[in-house]
């Protein structure tokens, strides 16, 4: 067992998870914490992890945390993923183990590493410039074999390194490009669309070895997903769990945790879209949990353990075949733009044999809310269980669109 | 498929363990969770019971920390009503603080600071000053705008507590609020009513306990107001009598009715249809029934055509209570005003605007019929008649109402021309510095869900008064810096008589109480007849005061008018004042309870002594021009008394400049 995890970036549950389960950990995360800390006995080391220089690297950290005796350090958040990175090839003396975190950071590079290891991608290009998506709009269209007065074939641009949805624009047409990239976009990976149902997995790694594998059915990505995976997608769980290896392999990946989204197509082909290697939004590891009836938040952390043996390990994670009784689904609430006042939970939820419960917060006052950007800042989440796959999809989709705020 | 009682509470038990073993860091996701499951049950009488089962352990896990309802002993039992219909989640949340208070009574949990007869007590004040909540089904249309589980949840939460504390023993306390009610009179009795039929329904009044003979003397005011009523039954009936009754026989009812309607300030169904029948029959009969002295009677026979005709096309069952605005309107000689009688008869003229005239109907809570129109004529009458009448009631809107009650005084034709806007327009426009307000093109005001309780012409009035309010005071803060908004707005809005004077506690430029000696000197030197000269105030003043509660400890801030400082009967000084969020009793702590009868007040004051008073004010407008070497004679013990008063109180939330 490690002698001490670094738990990177501020996460209340992974915390709570830590202190239940007795596990030694200290929280690295911004210095505004620190107060909090204090006040509830959270080991915790402030430190800028948005600076990065003579002053703040991480040579200098890994002094700060030497007094803890931390030999294991966990990235929850995309933003800790190199400061993890490198602090775990200290740690365990493998320059490699930074350049693998590099791969999550940077979606090019991402998508070189799959392309070199034989995973399904798009045509993808790194591009800088407005000018320079015309010009891959141009040979995209030129590979379609498009005809003249044909639709422009879709495309999608993502920054380089931003959480989930954030800076993602889908490009339709050729006004789209001058219409929807914004120039501080640049630069960022523009590659065409993938076909097929997307969904995610949280495949946990140990010794280079999926040792447990979820698969998460989305009803609307950033709004609505629930686990198990519907019957259509467990029964390819065996070649998703394939694929997933495949992944593993290519990218070195030894230890942690990593949630790649794929693309399933009509032909049941699997299309890679992106791998990140933190915990998921959309309180994923949550329903899981549930799902599962484990602590996916503290599997999470001790699979980023190389001390552990395969039997220490299984300790944490459900039994092998362990098969799931119930659907666990959630829908993120978001209030539509405009002005909200209060919260009002509809009657038919309180009626609904599939609702479990929710956390949606009161909006302090009168307030104005603007359209999204990315999935952050929504209100909470209401939760549902129940039996039947179909059912829950109905209902997920059903709430996207129930208002809660009014 | 509907899920079993058993499966909600297996997964509420759940959830309570999951929150009780959190670490406090982590518990307010899982106390978002665990509310949302209570929500649940508390929508089912199986539900309810479980949770008040349940209420020891919720208690103990610490569900009530940190949040408004940690301690029952600073709880306020009138708030209880507003707070269970604000919806999720305070709903709910006060639905269990409400079960932990009737398990503290019945000594399933015992608390340090609060005893079981506390708990009791509470309950009993708490079922009273939320009556109408309390013992409503909740078939009026006027309840169709809540949502029907929220409206259920009321209704279980208080079977509930029916179940454990009777009516019989409310006797006592509803009996004191019947009486300091009607003392009070509100323009809006809708309360009153709701009580005596609740009473009247379910209580035997008959036995001799003194409470029953209280409580009788209402229910026959309002159900019964003559021998003849009596044995008529019904109003059908009693209108038949009187078709065949005599000139003289009306004459005897009228003197009855009229009487009862000024003891109680309520009209009864047979005093509506004896006004009608006089109408038509012996008109000369109808100051009788409206209880006139002989200006109120030389004022029916000026204008007695006009009031003909008032009776017969605007007052009808929907809004009999307009009855005595008629009587308190004639008694004040308003129409034989030039500038009240050309309003008025323009007023009763217009066109309601559609939108105006639903909400006129949504105030109409006690379901009889009458038209928008008849509403708005009747409420007319009403605050014209009744100034001291009108309150704001679960709305933030005191500076409206205390406005709608000035002018009503001071300014009747000003009130009824911004009626006319209002009823026919949707929108009304004031001026602030050179600048025109118009209320339509105001996105906020301070209400947020309005409450439409009220009465008509608050119910017209009172969305625009509370936009351009709000609007003033943005215009101000973002125009003067530095300098209390109140100067520049208090006079926009209200009027020319606002003084030019102005003084407030409290420094918004360096945050402490500054200058409160001065401040007392000066009030007591302005208002106070033994130090300025023996003078009586020309107009009211309108003040902000600092609410405190029980235990003097501050919850906020409140307008309310500066009426009047005389010598009580016993020969007390005391400051008589409007409060429009007042429905009687009051306990503001270290003693001040503020009166509503009993120490000389007039319907629909309350009253105090005079440092005590001064003691919660934090801002008032004064003349300067008056003050000349006044502030010296102001003895230094009053000076100290009321400073004493006020550090102990609101005080301590503040800095205080040395």
């Amino acid at each position: 067992m490690a002698n001490r995890f670094a738990l990177m970036g501020w996460s209340l549950p992974v915390i709570e998870s830590m202190q239940k389960a007795g596990l030694p950990y200290v929280v690295v995360s911004f210095p505004d914490f620190e107060s909090y800390a204090k006040e509830h006995n959270i080991p915790f080391v402030g430190y800028r992890l948005d600076e990065f220089g003579s002053h703040s690297n991480s040579l200098a950290l890994a002094e700060l945390l030497r007094p803890y005796n931390v030999d294991v350090a966990v990235p929850l958040f995309e933003e800790t993923v190199e400061w993890a990175g490198a602090l775990n090839s200290i740690y365990r003396d493998d320059p490699r183990v930074l350049n693998r975190a590099f791969l999550f950071r940077n979606k090019a590079m991402m998508k070189r590493k799959a392309l070199l290891g034989g995973l399904r991608v798009g045509l993808f290009e790194e591009i800088h410039n407005h000018e320079q998506a015309h010009k891959f709009l141009d040979r995209l269209n030129e590979a379609e074999l498009q005809l003249p007065g044909e639709d422009d074939a879709w495309f999608h641009v993502k920054p380089f390194s931003a959480a989930g949805t954030v800076g993602h624009r889908f490009i339709k047409s050729r006004e789209d490009i001058d219409k929807k990239i914004k120039p501080t976009d640049f630069p960022c990976l523009a590659e065409s669309h993938l076909q097929g149902r997307e969904f995610s997995c949280e495949a946990f790694i140990h010794k280079g070895k999926v040792r447990f594998l979820n698969i998460t059915e989305y009803v609307k990505l950033g709004y609505s997903n629930f686990i198990p995976a519907g019957p259509e997608l467990e029964a390819k769980r065996e070649f998703i769990h394939k694929e997933i290896q495949k992944l593993v392999d290519v990218f070195g990946i030894e230890y942690g945790m990593i949630h790649p989204e794929w693309f399933l197509t009509q032909e049941g082909n699997l299309n890679f879209g992106e791998v990140a290697c933190r915990i998921p939004g959309g309180h994923i590891l949550e329903l899981a949990s549930k799902a599962y009836d484990f602590d996916a938040l503290l599997a999470f952390v001790v699979s980023h353990d190389p001390s552990l043996s395969d039997e220490e390990l299984d300790k944490y994670f459900p039994p092998k075949g362990f098969t799931p009784g119930k659907y666990y689904g959630n829908v993120m609430i978001f209030p539509r733009s405009g002005q909200i006042t209060r919260l009002e939970i509809p009657e038919e939820l309180t009626e609904e044999p599939y609702y479990l419960d929710n956390n949606l917060v009161e909006p302090l006052g009168p307030q104005k809310i603007g359209s999204r950007e990315g999935f952050g800042n929504h209100f909470g989440t209401v939760n549902f269980v129940g039996d039947n796959a179909e059912r829950m999809r109905e209902l997920l989709k059903h709430y996207e669109d129930v208002p809660f705020y009014v | 498929m509907e899920l079993t009682v058993s499966e909600l509470e297996n997964r509420f038990l759940e959830s309570l363990s999951l929150f009780r073993e959190a670490p406090a860091f982590g518990k307010k996701d899982k106390k978002s969770r665990l509310l949302s499951q209570a929500d649940m049950l508390s929508r089912t009488p199986e539900g309810v019971a479980f949770l008040y089962e349940c209420i020891p352990q919720v208690n103990e896990a610490g569900l009530f920390k940190n949040s408004p309802w940690e301690e029952p002993e600073h709880l306020v039992a009138y708030l209880v009503g507003g707070t269970l219909l604000a919806g999720y989640p305070n709903s709910t949340m006060e639905a269990l603080s409400e079960m932990r208070l009737l398990a503290i009574s019945e000594g399933r949990i015992s608390h340090s600071a609060f005893s079981a007869s506390q708990a009791l007590d509470f309950l009993e004040d708490m079922l009273v000053a939320n009556f109408e909540l309390a013992y409503e089904d909740f078939s009026e249309r006027a309840w169709e705008q809540y949502a029907r589980g929220e409206l259920e949840k009321i209704r279980l939460i208080f079977n509930l507590i029916h179940d454990h504390v009777p009516l019989e023993r409310l006797k006592p306390r509803i009996a004191d609020a019947i009486e300091s009610l009607s003392e009070h009179r509100p323009i809006v009795v809708t309360k009153i009513k709701r009580m005596l039929a609740v009473i009247h329904n379910q209580l035997d009044l008959k036995s001799p306990d003194r409470d029953s003979g209280r409580l009788l003397k209402f229910v026959k005011a309002y159900y019964r107001p003559t021998a003849m009523a009596e044995k008529c039954g019904s109003v059908e009936s009693y209108r038949r009598f009187l078709e065949d009754a005599g000139k003289a026989e009306v004459k005897e009812e009228g003197e009855q009715v009229g009487e009862q309607m000024a003891r109680t300030g309520l009209v009864s169904d047979y005093q509506l249809v004896l006004l009608h029948h006089a109408v038509r029959r012996y008109p000369e009969l109808v100051p009788v029934i409206l209880h006139l002295n002989a200006h109120g009677v030389a004022e029916y026979e000026r204008h007695e055509a006009f009031v003909d005709l008032l009776v017969q096309e605007f007052i009808v069952p929907g809004n009999k209570q307009a009855i005595y605005g008629l009587a308190r309107l004639l008694q004040r000689n308003l129409l034989s005003r030039k500038v009240t009688w050309h309003a008025f008869n323009r007023l009763i003229r217009v066109d309601v605007h559609p939108e105006v005239a639903k909400n006129l109907l949504k105030g109409n809570l006690l379901g009889d019929e009458a038209s928008p129109a008849q509403l708005l004529i009747g409420g007319a009458l009403c605050a014209l008649g009744q100034p001291l009448g009108v309150r704001q009631g679960n709305n933030p809107t005191c500076q409206s109402a205390r406005g709608i009650s000035m002018w009503s005084r001071h300014a009747p034709g000003k009130l009824i021309n911004l009626l006319i806007d209002a009823a026919t327009s949707n929108t009304i426009v004031f001026r602030y510095e050179g600048e025109l307000i118009e209320s339509a093109t105001v996105k906020e005001g301070l209400a947020r869900q309005f409450d439409y309780t009220l009465d008509p012409v608050s119910i017209v009035l009172v969305p625009h008064l509370d936009k351009i309010y709000n609007e003033m005071m943005k215009r101000a803060a973002a125009k003067h810096l530095g300098v209390d908004p109140h100067i520049s707005v208090n006079p926009a809005f209200y009027g020319h008589w606002i003084q030019t004077g102005f003084m407030s506690v409290y420094n918004p430029v360096t945050g402490y109480i500054e200058k409160y000696e001065d401040f007392v000197r000066i009030f007591y030197a302005s208002f106070h007849p033994d130090y300025n000269g023996g003078h009586h105030l020309i107009y009211p003043v309108p003040l902000g005061i600092f609410i405190t509660d029980t235990t003097a400890t501050m919850l906020g801030y409140h307008a309310i008018s500066l009426l009047r400082i005389e010598l009580s009967p016993a020969g007390e000084w005391r400051a008589y004042f409007l409060n429009p969020n007042s429905e009687g009793r009051q306990n503001w702590g270290q003693g001040i309870e503020p009166t509503v009868s009993g120490n000389g007040e007039f319907h629909g004051e309350s009253s105090l002594p005079v440092h005590q008073f001064v003691s919660r004010v934090y801002a008032f407008h004064y003349n300067n021009l008056r003050l000349d070497g006044k502030l010296d004679d102001i003895p230094e013990q009053i000076v100290e008394q009321v400073e004493k008063l006020s550090r102990e109180s609101w005080g301590r939330k503040y800095r205080w400049a040395i």
